[in-house]
């Protein structure tokens, strides 16, 4: 089991390397940089400044030919040429090594101080609500196979079927127009500009009320989908032999249950949780930008649209990093779980 | 008579999808003739003219000489010998200044109602439901083909190829690693470059397709070693499964900015390619370990003819519900990044730019309710259909 979590462990750290040489140059890729954003806006007239006309490469060696203008048949040959330590690529990694993340362009700010003051406003929401989603759609799924014919769990499965199908972003336009609308209805308040200031993890006991809608938008496509792979899971262990067995040695239905059909049930369920590490970043994003949460999802759309490099360099490995991290949690978890896979060699 | 039977016992039972599938299927062949400001053909001055298929008139024919004359592009103004109008005359495209962010059920400057109400610059809200759901849909329909075709390729020839056929010549390895060089060199001059001279691609053309001639003829050749190209698949799947697909499509927006509608669905495939190839894997290894492809093998077919007329026709069966599932899941997709104001641009009309434009006027509900619940009814249909075929090939694959 150490032996395995260690492979993975390097295996997933050298894809990391290789995912920081991707993000740097599909960054370069990108048009225009912070300085000729702002120069746009105030109107400047020395746009012509060759600041930038011999950046530095961007790995240790170069293999694409500078572009010519002419049709020529050979112009696409690849040319190798060495660049020694002095690139990019070299400089990211050792400042990364010694853990300085550089400043943002926009107003200077250490990379590392934004994170750490986004990433709180990611954790009071993306926490609750996977606890929430596993417990009630446990709950659901083990109410829904222990009561087949009662008519109030059939409405809530099939409401959940249809709630898998709607978008996102449009539960929560619909929530924010209807429920936080001084033309509505204005229950709740509708976004956080009074209190983002706040310690967020105190925000749940002294204003809840603002959480509220955001973490509904989270609980209920993610609920919908995973009541269904449960339920297909149980269904199906509900049918193989060894659960005749269960009964027939005298278990109680409820411990029977939970100790012999849960553990395949819970295969499909385990590949869902590789999921939910990247999610602190690129599953709420959507809901952060509409609710203007200022979490690392928010974060991310608006250095990446104010061309915030560093900002962006950084947010993008960490997703890669924690999507990495979570499927070698979920791998270790399905071997706990499914005692079969270690067999087989 | 008797294909027409399977099709209905096909449906029996889901009657609410058989119904909202055939309506998907009329707004994607005839939206163009259903809806429109333009005649779908008519004839003036005694000569005929088919608008569905251009755009506009002909170039240099009298019928557009009026048109910009006497009518100022408005082609109700103009008498025709003969006509045939759309079923509903309306343009989603057209602006009533005066008229923005009305109700539904106000009436507009032509005479009619604004049944759905109209939304920013007086642009009719049900014309754009009916013209966006089409957008949706064709976006859509062309993602999944691209990324289909690459993630099928990639997830299943080079798994058949480790599985049966990993004794290849030295030779042939050699020139199937420089073809794979050459590709990837390829994409990156492509992207670097925004596009690569003509004469260059052809170049390349070249050198790749001698490499294959060169692999076919060098196929049985001495030496011959242990080669599977499998890795190729795995590694690709496992690079693009570890970066958050988001945050690669919000980069790519930003390096393509605003694509049309074959941009945008490049961009989607590129994020959805590694998902088919996925699944796409695990289907072909699946069937290459049966023993109907052991005793094939033993009559002595060939490893192509297995491929393409018993693996490949099984994998595809496999694989229609996890393409329904995702043209519902790029539906989806586009919406959201629409909605964000990233995918389509904004004078372009479909479900996500309207629902965007709604957040600059949140009181308007009727902005956001209407195209978000067809987008929803879009997603739901594909998803039970999927639901349905998987549930069929259950219940066949277990009495068979």
């Amino acid at each position: 089991m150490m032996r395995f979590i260690i492979t993975r462990l390097l295996g997933g750290f050298f894809l990391l390397l290789f995912i920081l040489l991707l993000c740097l140059w599909m960054v370069r890729l990108i048009p225009g940089s912070y300085d000729e954003l702002m120069k746009s806006e105030e109107n400047f007239s020395q746009q012509n400044e060759n600041e930038n006309a011999n950046p530095i490469p961007l790995f240790y060696f170069s293999i694409i030919p500078e572009k010519k203008t002419g049709d020529d048949l050979f112009s696409v040959m690849p040319i190798w040429q060495w660049n020694g330590l002095n690139n990019e690529y070299h400089q990211k990694l050792k400042s990364y090594a010694t853990l300085r993340f550089g400043k943002s362009l926009i107003d200077g700010v250490e990379v590392k101080d934004k994170f750490i003051h986004a990433f709180p406003w990611s954790l009071i929401l993306q926490i609750p609500a996977i606890i929430l989603v596993i417990v009630f759609s446990l709950w659901i799924a083990l109410k829904r196979i222990q009561y087949p014919d009662s008519s109030a769990l059939r409405f809530i499965d099939n409401g959940l079927i249809w709630l898998h199908s709607i978008p996102g972003f449009w539960l929560a336009t619909m929530l924010l127009i209807f429920f936080a609308n001084p033309d509505m209805l204005q229950w709740l308040p509708s976004g956080l500009p009074a209190v983002s200031s706040e310690n967020p993890f105190t925000l749940w006991f002294y204003y809840p009320q603002y959480l509220v809608l955001p973490l509904l938008c989270l609980v209920l496509p993610a609920l919908a989908y995973l009541v269904r792979i449960i339920k297909n899971g149980l269904e199906n262990s509900l049918q193989q032999l060894f659960w005749t067995r269960a009964l027939s040695s005298g278990m109680s239905v409820q411990q029977a249950l939970w100790k012999e059909a849960m553990p395949l049930a819970m295969i499909p369920m385990i590949a869902w949780f590789a999921g939910i590490f990247p999610a602190l970043i690129s599953g709420s994003l959507i809901i952060e930008q509409i609710f203007s949460i200022p979490g690392l999802g928010r974060l991310m759309y608006l250095s990446i649209s104010m061309r915030d490099w560093p900002v962006v360099q950084f947010l993008f490995l960490f997703g890669s990093a924690l999507t990495i991290i979570g499927f070698i949690v979920s791998d270790a978890l399905l071997h706990y779980v499914d005692p079969r896979l270690n067999q087989v060699k | 008579m008797k294909l027409m039977k399977t099709y209905k016992q096909y449906w029996a039972g889901h009657n609410m999808l058989m119904i909202s599938m055939h309506v998907i299927l009329v707004s994607l062949l005839f939206t163009g003739i259903l809806i429109g400001d333009k005649p779908i053909m008519c004839k003036y001055n005694g000569v005929w003219h088919a608008l569905f298929l251009n755009d506009k008139p002909a170039d240099g024919s009298q019928f557009l000489l009026d048109l910009s004359s006497k009518a100022q592009y408005d082609y109700h103004q103009l008498k025709y010998d003969f006509v045939i109008w759309p079923m509903i005359t309306m343009d989603p495209k057209r602006m009533e200044s005066n008229s923005a962010w009305l109700a539904p059920l106000s009436k507009n400057q032509a005479g009619g109602f604004f049944i759905l109400g109209s939304y920013d610059l007086g642009r009719d809200v049900f014309a754009g439901c009916i013209y966006g759901l089409h957008k949706s849909i064709k976006l859509s329909l062309l993602t999944i083909f691209i990324s289909g075709i690459l993630g099928i390729f990639i997830g299943s020839v080079f798994v058949y190829q480790s599985s049966r056929m990993n004794r290849i010549s030295l030779w042939s390895f050699l020139l199937i690693c420089l073809s794979v060089l050459l590709v990837l060199y390829m994409i990156i001059l492509f992207i670097e470059w925004k596009g690569i001279p003509f004469q260059s691609f052809v170049m390349l053309c070249l050198i790749l397709s001698i490499a294959l001639f060169a692999g076919f003829l060098l196929i049985n050749k001495n030496p011959m070693i242990d080669c599977r190209l499998d890795f190729i698949s795995l590694r690709y799947i496992e690079i693009m499964k570890s970066i958050p697909l988001i945050l690669i499509l919000l980069i790519l927006l930003q390096i393509f900015k605003n694509p049309g509608v074959i941009g945008l669905a490049c961009l989607i495939s590129v994020v959805y390619t590694p998902v088919i190839a996925k699944y796409t894997r695990a289907f072909t290894s699946s069937t290459c370990n049966e023993c109907y492809i052991d005793s094939l093998i033993a009559i002595g077919q060939s490893n192509w003819k297995i491929y393409i007329k018993h693996i490949l026709p099984k994998v595809l069966s496999d694989l229609i519900p996890i393409l329904a599932f995702g043209i519902a899941n790029i539906i989806l997709l586009e919406a959201t990044l629409s909605f964000l104001g990233l995918g389509m641009p904004l004078e372009e009309v479909s479900l996500g730019t309207m629902m965007y434009s709604a957040r600059s006027f949140p009181a308007a509900w009727w902005v956001v309710v209407f195209p978000g619940l067809l987008v929803f009814w879009l997603v739901a249909t594909l998803n039970a259909f999927g639901e349905l075929w998987s549930g069929r090939k259950r219940i066949r694959d277990y009495e068979a």
